[in-house]
């Protein structure tokens, strides 16, 4: 179901090329999470301070020093001018910072994310919240807050991979059977009334654990949010 | 001394390795763009017209604390495509094939070689 979209975040073709000598820069550490691939070249001792080159679809979009790039991703994250104006090398760059982390996660790192969306979720108190669960086992631990949620706030919550008949019914929660979502981990919240705080899970089990990624982008999380209303069982 | 990698030594040095005696060779270090080249190339021995121009302009950033933009490296891919290899084709610094993009470092003899770093080298050490 999120195949071809875990696909597209995985690879957007950016790549970035760090030239450094023997004092590395930790840069590709740094960019480990984020939807970029990151090499590294050798600088010769006497040659230049490290830079980074940056790469779409194979052609350079600019190079920048690496303490410039260091001063560019320290928090808060100060941005030369509008998007618009700016040199293609920082249109990627700013990409890569914001778009999104694709990454190897296990059980617990995406529990915290998880955990993360759902705090949004209780937080804003407005809004749509839509939750897989691989099985009902995974759900049994959140039980509780998903019927807080549902009686205290004016969120509409949907949760899917579990059986409506076979659930506990909690008014103000849809259960939906979504056959198609048996192999992902996905949570998404709209925001409600503060699009900031709009989030997004999306993970695929693998023989190893799990990969996928998260998001605050909200566009990328309207077109999660609209991926698992696809699954929505028609008979409600 | 037998016939192993050591026989490139003095007395059998390949035919037109560059000396420092050779006029050709301060010609072709009269360019700052082209002493970076050369050092490149001394540490990678062969490399390409593209790849040069990326790390040149990388270089270039390094200095003006500035992102170089497409437009940077075009023009540093023009200069070397029309200027800067051919001259240093000619010097024999370099070999160049202009259809596959292949830059390879000419015979050079070591005061040659230090020559060329120490050039590269103190231009750093003013800059910092």
């Amino acid at each position: 179901m999120f195949d071809p979209l875990l696909a597209e975040i995985q690879n957007q073709g950016r790549q970035f090329t760090v030239y450094e000598g023997d004092e590395e820069s930790g840069i590709p550490s740094q960019f480990e999470t984020h939807a970029v691939s990151v090499r590294q070249e050798e600088l010769p001792p006497g040659g230049p301070a490290p830079f980074v080159v940056i790469e779409q679809d194979g052609e350079f979009a600019g190079a920048l020093p690496v303490d410039e790039l260091q001063k560019l991703i320290e928090p808060p994250i100060v941005r030369p001018g509008e998007r618009t104006d700016v040199s293609e090398g920082f249109g990627v760059l700013f990409e890569v910072l914001d778009d999104t982390v694709f990454t190897a996660m296990n059980r617990k790192q995406l529990l915290a994310v998880s955990r993360e969306i759902e705090d949004r979720a209780t937080r804003v108190r407005t809004g749509t919240l839509r939750a897989s669960f691989q099985n009902r086992s995974r759900l049994e631990p959140q039980i509780e807050l998903y019927r807080y949620l549902a009686s205290h706030t004016d969120l509409d919550i949907h949760i899917y991979g579990i059986e409506p008949a076979d659930a506990s019914p909690i008014p103000g929660v849809t259960y939906h059977r979504g056959a198609q979502l048996d192999r992902y981990w996905s949570l998404a919240f709209d925001g409600g009334d503060h699009e900031s705080q709009s989030c997004a899970l999306v993970a695929r089990e693998t023989p190893n654990g799990y990969d996928g990624f998260w998001t605050y982008d909200p566009a990328l999380v309207d077109e999660i949010l609209s991926t698992l209303a696809d699954c929505d069982d028609s008979s409600r | 001394m037998t016939d192993n990698e050591f026989s490139e030594t003095e007395g059998d040095e390949p035919v037109g390795t560059i000396h420092l005696d050779d006029d050709e060779l301060y010609r072709a270090l009269a360019s700052r763009r082209r002493r970076r080249l050369l050092y490149m190339l001394l540490v990678e021995e062969e490399s390409t017209v593209q790849k040069l121009a990326t790390v040149l302009a990388g270089w270039g950033a390094t200095e003006t604390g500035r992102m170089a933009t497409p437009e940077d490296r075009r023009d540093i891919l023009t200069a070397l495509e029309h200027h800067h290899l051919p001259l240093l084709a000619e010097s024999d610094l370099i070999t160049y094939d202009r259809r596959s993009g292949v830059v390879s470092l000419g015979p050079v003899d070591q005061p040659v070689a230090d020559l060329i770093s120490r050039s590269v080298e103190s231009e750093r050490q003013q800059h910092s």
